[in-house]
């Protein structure tokens, strides 16, 4: 009975782990087939006729500036990255232990941000972004930071409430203030969580498509913008080269996550058993 | 090395509730004090006072001639052991040893050689590399003891620190305490609210209830003269009986009446004159009542009978209250039958019903 439970159980995660897959899948095959042949036969794979080696690769890199956007993508995501770690620990910790109304109030804050869509907030942001000239690169961080710090407060505030408080009370003792106390004993214990939110974050702002295009896009293109300008006049696309740079995107953000996908689990776990 | 004083302290948390009210303790260089209590009774706060972990409301605390009550933890020249052991998870046993060393910029040698001194004295050298999650209980409370003794600081504290191990390791790491603070020659301030530990470990105890400290003194002193009914319960296993008399005086002898029976104590105070013919408590420690002897014969019915080996605690039902006596080990008698006891006259304490104070010692 349970074995059977079991089997279905595992046809079914292989059915949806096919269906994720199979759009990846389209893509890299595709990057290597001819552009002609991509919009007639999507689902075939490449022949002798049909095989286009690295040109689509070489057409794409060179259209696209894909060198100067990836600098521009990987700027704004390790950025943003590190200011919200670092930022959203901090306040995690801070909210978490001192046990004021004021603070109680800026975490059901924090809490209440995830929940209001990107949609909703998005014309009016970008009128504030102007008027507080965060309209570039170095601003895009700032607002990251912003739209990022729901997410991440909630779940370090998750971790922080599972450690034991007397470990800080004895770094204290030991000869250390808030700071050190922070970054030399809480900061290491929250690596699982840390590595989680780094990961979320990333593979959100890499992927990232409408903010930047919204805040900067006229004047900084990152990798989602770059290829979307492989849309030339009327309609007509070089797929081949879209498809090329698609598999050069995702490259970088699968790399970074297979690197720490053991620590997202142990992370999540972590948060919810211990708090 | 250094004395404790403790002046009129008191805290009272945010919500009003008062842990510690107006505490006044002096603590001599190098003596090893236990603070003991039931749950609730302020002990571990005051400890957490003198730490600085948390603030006194009012009063003053004094580390030698120091008022540090402004003074932040690290500064106070102390070191504390807690219940949790509170050792840091990602550090291997010698940087949690060493790392107080580091935050005072200590020389790496001076550290390397301090680290393995006490490492040395806790029998913990070959753990060093190791994480505190690949440890024993045990060895996890040997290594904050280290992390407390490198610093050689002037006062340690322990707050419960024997309360997650099992009883035979307990037992053991007392020893070890004691040992320790013989060896090191610190002020030593421990909490629990084991009496056991408090009765074997401690140069003095303070016994502490809602807030308040009800006596402190030595051991012995503890048990034999207890100043209130709060000590007199607290202090002793199994604990001291009970029982409502009326205090008699005849040519200068009291008499304690208990229903029918009448039985005389040497007992001779002031206090108890002034409670002649009033309704006091009796308290008769268990091993005070015995099978045979002199004096007043007393009648009771034998409820349960329990051999431990050394000893054999009975319980009897006396005019419906339940006394338990310790005697030694005997053959098991019959449940349920009538039972003769005597109760040694010179050993029983009154108490005064409405303030619990103990007016047969004199203070």
């Amino acid at each position: 009975m349970k074995s059977k439970k079991n089997i279905i159980i595992f046809i079914v995660l292989v059915i949806l782990c096919l269906a994720f897959l199979f759009p990846v899948f389209i893509v890299l095959m595709n990057s290597f087939k001819s552009k002609l042949f991509i919009s007639s036969e999507p689902f075939a794979l490449p022949t002798a006729e049909t095989f286009a080696g690295l040109t689509n690769y070489i057409e794409g890199l060179k259209k696209t500036g894909f060198f100067s956007a990836f600098a521009l993508s990987l700027f704004i995501t390790a950025g943003s990255v590190l200011a919200i770690v670092i930022f959203t620990s901090m306040t995690a910790w801070y909210i978490t232990r001192v046990k004021t109304k004021l603070a109680r109030l800026t975490y059901y804050a924090f809490v209440f941000s995830m929940v209001v869509p990107f949609q909703m907030v998005m014309f009016t942001m970008v009128k504030a972004a102007n008027v507080l000239h965060l309209d570039s690169p170095l601003g895009l961080i700032v607002i990251y930071l912003g739209f990022g710090a729901g997410l991440s407060v909630f779940m370090f505030s998750g971790f922080v409430k599972g450690i034991p408080v007397e470990i800080e009370e004895a770094a204290m003792i030991d000869g250390c203030g808030p700071i050190r106390t922070f970054f030399l004993v809480v900061f290491p214990l929250m690596k699982p969580t840390t590595i989680t939110v780094a990961i979320l974050n990333a593979m959100w702002i890499w992927n990232d498509y409408l903010l930047p295009y919204l805040v900067i896009g006229s004047d900084y293109k990152t990798i989602p913008i770059a290829i979307q300008y492989l849309r030339g006049g009327y309609g007509s696309i070089d797929m081949g080269a879209m498809m090329a740079m698609l598999v050069l995107s995702i490259l970088p953000i699968v790399i970074f996550y297979l690197l720490c996908q053991k620590h997202i689990i142990r992370g999540v776990v972590a948060g919810a058993v211990k708090g | 090395m250094a004395k404790i004083t403790l002046k009129n302290l008191s805290k009272v948390f945010e919500d009003g509730y008062k842990a510690v009210d107006n505490l006044s303790l002096e603590i001599a260089d190098r003596e090893f004090i236990v603070l003991v209590g039931p749950s609730g009774c302020g002990k571990s706060t005051t400890l957490r006072m003198i730490a600085g972990l948390e603030s006194a409301s009012s009063g003053e605390i004094y580390i030698g001639d120091r008022l540090v009550n402004d003074i932040q933890p690290k500064d106070r020249d102390i070191a504390m052991v807690f219940q949790s052991y509170a050792l840091y998870p990602d550090k291997t046993v010698y940087k949690n040893i060493a790392f107080s060393l580091e935050r005072r910029k200590t020389p790496k040698a001076e550290i390397e050689k301090r680290v393995q001194e006490a490492a040395k004295i806790l029998h913990i050298e070959h753990l060093l590399n190791r994480k505190p999650k690949a440890l024993s209980g045990g060895q996890r409370q040997r290594v904050a003891l280290g992390r407390a003794i490198v610093r050689d600081p002037a006062v340690f504290l322990f707050d419960e620190p024997l309360s997650n191990l099992d009883a035979k390791l307990r037992t053991q790491m007392r020893t070890e305490i004691s040992l320790l603070h013989r060896r090191l020659g610190t002020t030593f301030i421990y909490v629990t609210h084991d009496q056991t530990e408090a009765m074997t470990m401690g140069d003095r105890i303070a016994v502490m209830e809602a807030g308040v400290l009800r006596q402190c003194d030595t051991p012995e002193n503890l048990y034999s003269y207890p100043k209130n009914i709060f000590v007199a319960s607290f202090i002793g296993s199994p604990q001291m009986n009970f029982l409502s008399c009326v205090l008699k005086e005849e040519e200068g002898a009291f008499f304690a009446c208990i229903g029918s029976d009448t039985l005389p104590t040497t007992r001779r105070t002031k206090a108890m004159s002034a409670f002649t013919g009033r309704q006091v408590t009796m308290g008769i420690r268990p091993e005070d009542i015995a099978l045979t002897g002199d004096g007043t014969p007393l009648h009771g019915i034998l409820k349960v009978q329990e051999n431990l080996g050394s000893e054999t605690y009975l319980y009897i039902d006396y005019g419906g209250a339940t006394l338990t006596a310790k005697v030694s080990p005997m053959a098991p008698l019959t449940p349920g039958r009538e039972i003769t006891f005597f109760i040694r006259g010179d050993k029983v304490h009154f108490f005064d019903d409405d303030t619990g104070e103990n007016i047969s010692i004199n203070s």
